[in-house]
């Protein structure tokens, strides 16, 4: 019998960018190398890579259309394929899970490329771009030397782009959550609404309106409740929604702006890059904390100290009232919810649900994922399974796929998963009951279909 | 609501008994290489008259230059023949050999499936000549050999709806591409029955000697007469255009066993069992008609594994020759070694009794013993009535027990009953609405995703309930047995659990008839 | 009219790489060649058919790269290979000089059977430009010492010789090819003995 000495989760292996087009004659190749990790390896290993890649996509294209290339298993990876923009690629290489066992006496190492979940790394790298187009907009738009025109400037411009994305990736891939945690929120790429009374809500909406209203420069507005979820998302598309949530957690708190609120960062707003009314554009980004909310302005154009004063006059005293109503409406929730459903969150053998909308990317669930202890509620290989039932939310979804669904699954260890899709919203249900019927699954999920997510509260869109 | 239907007789293309369509269906040119085939098989048969045996020529390695001469030529013209689009350019010339990018016919096929040596040389490809895809399989090579520099092995591509499984195996890579249903680990299934059809005619250790010695070597001599076979294989599913259940057997690596009443049964294998007995190194009974197993009896301690079993009815159903006259050929079983041959008997009862009755042996020299072997086993089923029996069971068009069961749960439009002790499978007929290719394209794709999910080995299911926009879809796994079904759509569960259960409960009390609990021995 | 015996011969194109052996075989092989992969994994590939005493032979035309990077590669490119083309560029002399390791490096990393009568043959090619520096002699020279290596000079221009150098290289595969026997031995019977026996095979499936 083989007995398991060590096991290695998923790790990064590599990650590269490259355009093909960039080197044109024999002996450039390293010109197609926009960007590279790990940067230590010799270059000539980089090129041999990405050759590969180029390799694979070519060989997809005597079959189908080259764009379409997606990913790449051998025994001990898994590559993922991402084309963004038009001729430029993202690869991201995974070390699938290994497992060291004793077999007669022999160390075998055994690679376990199945477990890896495509769909979810996908979205991964999906968002190593996306995150990267937030700070930097579109890496085309460095490119605008045409071929025919002189070497130099393109060369320069080459350059350029590549310093940038080492900028940006060195210090991003590096922030990279635990890979081997990644599961179907990741791939979702959904964020965490904060469910409030219609009062509140509207109050709130209403602020952010008028902030945009009545200061021209002002674009967006967003509103984020303890950095967390979101309470108004604006005019912001999902991908940027989901982007600007996850800038927002890398930045530092700063000092407690106190009972008056405050901006962060006045001196050198950052910009970022936006899909407004479909076009990239460039916007600074301003953040205005007061209590347990953060707000996010978009403004066109730099604004000058007195502006920052106009805003924090208008917004501070509103806000801040704004702000206590809210989190008092939260604290009565947390208490309502505990009191109703007990030692609900703490037992991983109590009912789970999440709910999807696939149009707004907003996420309402019980499973903790992030927390204190970093523990999961629900094993691993349930959320993998939830994974492959997910529809992927996939820009220009062409509808192939049936509106509604009906879906229960049980797994090997006594785990039910029942799914239902209809009208563009995704619902799954989480049961661990070993001796449960067919029959008797169905009716605890209607049960629970129907008390957690027909409730009264409002959500954003 | 027991109405008596007299099934219609059903015509060859669809009707799941039949699964040798391609075979029976003539003068329609998606089934030219049934025609050709045929002719082929007749050369082999012409050829066996002479004292000579394509099979066991090509193994041997003799040089018997006329017999190389016209094996060849049976190669060429069944490997042109499979080959779809040749009819569409037929101005294809020299110059144009790497124009099958531009041939949006090989392009668009829903399954391709390569074969080179490691050296990079076409051994064979499902559609289009392997020689004007020899670009093709550089690239293959080399893709294959960078991943392995890296001691690493490439195992799948994906693109969007398309897929490609790899497999590398004692110095051939296999390759598959689809653009159906089937999953990665299913194609690699496919590609390993391929492997293993090759090592049955070769053996491995001939395989593995020949590239040692001469790495540049030219598998396709070796195989030449024998693609039928490697064709058979791999168009079991929709995808070669044509209904047929191999793809159930092919995905639950399973046989259908002959449905007999047990007394009949038993006393085939007891006719079987008192001829066999004291005849020296024979090892193996094995009895098919209509591509299903009416018994198999062996040497207490030899059993035949589930892989070389499918490799036994591939032979039995590509090769209608067998038909006319005895054959003894050299087999190799490679699930049970894989570097040696067995010698097999092959031979039709009777003129009227198309059963197929194999006869297993280490005596390469034990033709004329087995001869007379079958001999007597076939005098002692005809005097039991075995014979008449079996032809009976042949004339329904599907077995009239389990299509009375079928009619009494009408909203169930199919399974797939396996129990877990064995590798036997049980399926009915194939009713309304899947006789239409794309209906059953997409029967097909249900079943390829339930059997990936359930026997996912990550993460296996025990269960799947699903409803769809068509039809209700159920897969379970117990203890003793696997169930896949596919019910109406505007069935309720209640109703599939009543269905399920009656199901079940007739199977286990028919259970005799349409499995085999335990091979006897003798 | 040529009988359709199959053969196919898997052709090596070895050479510095500047000597010009892509558009060489552009011309050969009469088609937009659109380097599709030489830059990305080491070599391109095409095909082509010629008749050789009345069989037609595939030709598997592997075009390599020649760099640095993929001489990893080498055993992998030119295992199995039934005959090789040099080629050099008669204005560069190092790339005639070059031809030696590349006879080496070929024959250590494909180590065919019989490298004493490994199928070579030479290709001088860009005899149309002014500054040629290696003469016709030294490259027959060399040729000869190597076992006969049958020499041709050409030029991207006309394709002729390139015609007469690959005919010439596929007979002298060929001939190889029917000189050495078929692989003679018949495998093993099977012995019954407890070893072939496997009941706990790991399926643990019986039919």
């Amino acid at each position: 019998m083989s007995q398991v000495l060590q096991r290695v989760e998923i790790t990064l292996r590599s990650f590269y960018v490259f355009n093909s087009s960039l080197s044109q004659k024999e002996g450039e190749e390293r010109k197609k190398v926009l960007y590279y990790y790990p940067t230590e390896v010799v270059e000539y290993t980089k090129i041999n890579d990405v050759g590969l890649s180029e390799g694979i996509i070519k060989f997809i294209g005597t079959f189908t259309n080259e764009d379409d290339c997606k990913a790449l298993h051998t025994q001990k990876t898994t590559q993922l394929f991402y084309q963004p923009e038009p001729g430029f690629w993202l690869v991201l290489v995974l070390n699938v899970p290994k497992e060291l066992k004793l077999k007669d006496r022999i160390e075998v190492a055994e690679y376990r490329g199945g477990e890896v979940s495509d769909r979810i790394y996908r979205a991964v790298l999906r968002q190593c771009y996306q995150m990267y187009r937030f700070q930097h907009g579109p890496m085309q738009a460095r490119l605008t030397a045409n071929l025919a025109e002189e070497n130099q400037q393109r060369e320069q411009q080459r350059e350029k782009l590549s310093l940038e994305l080492h900028q940006f990736y060195d210090k991003y891939l590096l922030s990279f959550r635990d890979l081997a945690s990644c599961d179907i929120m990741d791939m979702l790429h959904s964020i965490q609404y904060l469910a409030l009374e219609k009062r509140i809500f509207l109050r709130a909406h209403n602020f952010c309106k008028l902030c945009g209203d009545t200061f021209a420069g002002i674009r967006d507005c967003i509103m984020l409740y303890n950095q967390e979820q979101i309470i108004c998302g604006g005019k912001l598309n999902a991908s940027d929604l989901y982007s600007l949530h996850a800038y927002i957690q890398a930045v530092p708190k700063g000092a407690d702006p106190g009972e008056d609120g405050a901006f962060v960062e006045k001196v050198t707003p950052p910009r970022v890059f936006l899909d407004l009314d479909n076009c990239i554009a460039p916007f600074y980004l301003l953040i205005y904390r007061a209590l347990n909310i953060t707000l996010c302005l978009f403004v066109d154009v730099a604004p000058q100290p007195e502006f920052y004063e106009e805003l924090h006059a208008y917004m501070g005293p509103q806000l801040i009232s704004l702000a206590r109503d809210i989190a008092d409406e939260v604290s009565k929730r947390t208490a309502a919810n505990l009191g109703e459903s007990g030692s609900n969150d703490a037992s991983s053998t109590s009912p789970k649900y999440l709910f999807i909308n696939e149009q707004s990317l907003k996420h309402h669930t019980n499973i903790f994922r992030h927390g204190k202890n970093n523990q999961k509620s629900i094993p691993r290989n349930v959320m993998s399974i939830i994974a492959d039932l997910a529809n992927p939310i996939e820009e220009n979804c062409t509808q192939t796929t049936p509106a509604t669904e009906e879906l229960q699954v049980k797994a090997t260890n006594d785990f039910w998963v029942v799914k239902r899709r209809c009208n563009w919203r995704q619902y799954y249900v989480i049961l661990c009951k070993s001796k449960a019927t067919l029959l008797d699954v169905t009716q605890e999920a209607k049960r629970i279909f129907e008390q957690e997510l027909t409730d009264d509260v409002f959500f954003d869109k | 609501m027991e109405t008596e239907q007299t099934p219609t007789p059903n015509t060859a293309t669809s009707d799941t008994n039949s699964t040798c369509e391609y075979l029976d269906a003539e003068g329609d040119s998606e089934h030219e290489t049934g025609d050709l085939y045929q002719e082929a098989d007749a050369d082999a048969e012409q050829q066996h008259h002479q004292g000579h045996n394509i099979i066991s020529e090509a193994v041997s390695g003799q040089t018997n230059k006329d017999l190389t001469t016209s094996v060849e030529s049976l190669a060429l013209s069944t490997s042109t023949s499979a080959k779809t689009e040749d009819s569409v350019s037929t101005n294809a010339v020299e110059e144009d050999l790497d124009d099958y990018q531009h041939d949006s016919v090989w392009r668009g096929q829903k399954k391709h499936i390569f074969i080179l040596s490691e050296a990079g040389k076409p051994i064979y490809s499902l559609h289009g000549n392997e020689d004007k895809l020899a670009a093709l399989f550089g690239v293959i090579q080399v893709l294959v050999s960078i991943v392995q520099r890296d001691q690493d092995g490439i195992i799948s591509i994906h693109a969007g709806g398309i897929k490609f499984a790899f497999m590398h195996r004692n110095s051939l890579i296999l390759v598959a591409a689809s653009r159906t249903n089937m999953s990665i680990q299913q194609l690699q299934l496919q590609l390993s029955d391929v492997y293993y059809q090759i090592l049955s005619l070769l053996t491995h250790s001939h395989l593995s000697k020949t590239f040692e010695r001469r790495k540049n070597f030219d598998l396709r001599r070796s195989l030449a007469g024998s693609e039928r076979l490697i064709f058979n294989l791999l168009a079991n599913d929709s995808s070669n255009a044509r209904v047929s259940s191999n793809i159930f057997t092919f995905l639950t690596n399973s046989i259908r066993v002959f449905p007999l009443p047990t007394a009949v049964r038993s006393n085939i294998i007891s006719a079987i069992q008192s001829n066999c007995s004291k005849v020296k190194d024979l090892v193996f009974a094995v009895l098919i008609a209509d591509n299903k197993l009416i018994a198999l009896v062996r040497m207490k301690k030899y059993s035949i594994h589930p892989s070389d079993l499918r490799l036994i009815f591939n032979l039995i159903e590509c090769t209608e020759s067998f038909k006319n006259s005895p054959h003894w050929l050299p087999i190799c079983l490679p699930k049970f070694n894989m570097n040696g041959f067995w010698h097999a008997h092959i031979s039709y009862l009777t003129n009227d009794c198309p059963a197929c009755l194999l006869l297993i042996s280490v005596d390469k020299n034990a033709s004329d013993i087995m001869q007379s072997v079958k001999m007597r086993i076939t005098e002692k089923l005809e005097r039991s009535q075995c014979l008449q029996a079996i032809n009976e069971e042949l004339q329904e068009p599907h077995n009239a027990k389990l299509y009375q069961q079928m009619l009494s749960m009408p909203e169930l439009r199919h399974f797939l009953y396996k129990p877990k002790a064995t590798a036997q499978l049980l399926f009915p007929m194939l009713r309304h609405p899947y006789k239409t290719l794309s209906e059953f394209e997409r029967l097909e794709a249900i079943y390829c995703s339930l059997l990936h999910r359930i026997h996912n080995q990550s993460r296996p299911l025990k269960l799947i309930y699903e409803l769809r926009d068509r039809e209700v879809i159920l897969a379970w796994v117990t203890a003793t047995y696997e169930l896949y079904a596919v019910f109406e759509s505007i069935v309720d569960k209640a109703t599939v659990i009543k269905y399920v259960d009656k199901l079940i409960k007739w199977i286990e009390k028919e259970y005799d008839v349409y499995f085999i609990r335990n091979h006897a021995t003798f | 009219m040529a009988t359709r015996k199959k053969s196919l011969l898997k052709v090596i194109i070895l050479g510095d790489s500047s000597v010009g052996k892509t558009s060489l075989m552009n011309q050969y092989v009469n088609k937009r060649f659109s380097n599709q992969y030489k830059a990305t994994i080491g070599a391109d590939f095409c095909t082509k058919e010629v008749v050789v005493n009345d069989r037609v032979v595939t030709m598997q035309i592997w075009d390599t790269a020649g760099q640095e990077r993929f001489q990893s590669l080498g055993v992998a490119f030119y295992r199995g290979a039934d005959c090789c083309v040099l080629v050099y560029d008669v204005t560069a002399p190092n790339s005639f000089k070059n031809l030696d390791s590349w006879r080496d490096e070929f024959l250590i990393q494909a180590s065919p059977r019989d490298p004493e009568h490994f199928p070579f043959v030479v290709l001088g090619n860009k005899v149309d430009l002014d500054n040629r520096q290696v003469s016709t002699r030294r490259a027959q020279q060399w040729c000869q010492s190597k076992n006969d290596i049958p020499y041709y000079e050409t030029s991207a221009k006309e394709g002729i010789n390139v015609e007469m150098a690959f005919q010439t290289i596929a007979k002298n595969a060929l001939e190889q090819e029917t000189e050495a026997e078929l692989i003679n031995d018949f495998p093993d019977q099977i012995r019954l003995n407890s070893e072939n026996n496997r009941p706990g095979n790991a399926d643990n499936c019986q039919c």
